[in-house]
């Protein structure tokens, strides 16, 4: 996710505001790899999301808690996703 | 939808496995190892803990059998209990801490399940190994940091594990 006043390239070469991963079926040498990208190119948030499990982790830099109160957040901009309605019908 | 057969823990628990197997809610699954990288560092692992038992007070125990649950067990790659805790067969009583090493096929899912049902049942601490990626993360309930300053550690009893011990060069 970019912030609406971010350059629109074609190809994203600024860092996003946010990056999403869904979880399902990557090992984690291969997550850890991708997190380190992001976090390199100065991301400022990542999340990561199992649908399997229906659990979240939220990683900023060399750190990651689990999202225990069903609710993303962001801040600047403060950004609120529900956890039950990013699941919903998923299997 | 699993198509896995579906076994008692009976049978399991009168099964031997080899390397042994995770038994979780019936279903019997296998656990990625064998290869140099993981062996090497479980047992450099095992071999820096085993030398300071007695001053921390604590019992590594190599792919023990715990019983994170009435119908789950896991098998860690390694666990340590405190050198008070009962000596039981197979783990019952949460142990202090339990490391996973990774292999190139573990997947995210499969490692997010073994470590909520170690802290389910009381585990104070998870480390995971990477040691094709030479880093480390340790895990308490709810959260995770990467070793970036090169020491492993838990607190009461406190144990200090150099990464570079661990990890072979």
């Amino acid at each position: 996710m970019l912030l609406a006043s971010d350059p629109r390239d074609p190809i994203v070469r600024q860092s996003p505001f946010l990056c999403v991963r869904s979880s399902k079926e990557d090992t984690v040498t291969c997550l850890n790899e991708k997190l380190s990208d992001y976090f390199q190119m100065g991301v400022r948030y990542v999340r990561v999301l199992d649908p399997l499990t229906r659990c979240s982790f939220c990683y900023t830099r060399g750190d990651m808690h689990e999202v225990l109160d069903g609710m993303l957040r962001t801040s600047n901009p403060d950004l609120v996703v529900t956890l039950q309605e990013v699941f919903e019908n998923e299997t | 939808m699993s198509s896995a057969t579906l076994v008692s823990v009976q049978e399991y628990l009168a099964a031997s496995f080899r390397p042994d197997r995770d038994y979780v809610d019936g279903e019997i699954q296998e656990r990625n190892l064998g290869e140099r990288p993981h062996g090497r560092t479980q047992g450099r692992l095992f071999a820096f803990l085993f030398q300071r038992e007695d001053q921390w007070g604590i019992c590594p125990i190599i792919e023990q059998r715990v019983q994170v649950g009435p119908t789950r067990f896991r098998v860690p790659d390694l666990c340590v209990i405190l050198a008070s805790d009962p000596k039981e067969p197979i783990v019952k009583q949460a142990p202090l801490l339990c490391v996973e090493i990774l292999s190139r096929e573990d997947t995210v899912t499969r490692l997010n399940e073994r470590i909520s049902d170690y802290f389910q049942m009381g585990v104070r601490y998870v480390w995971v190994l990477d040691p094709l990626a030479r880093r480390a993360f340790c895990y308490t309930p709810g959260e995770m940091h990467e070793v970036l300053d090169g020491m492993l550690r838990t607190s009461n009893p406190d144990i200090t594990v150099p990464l570079a011990e661990v990890l072979e060069a």
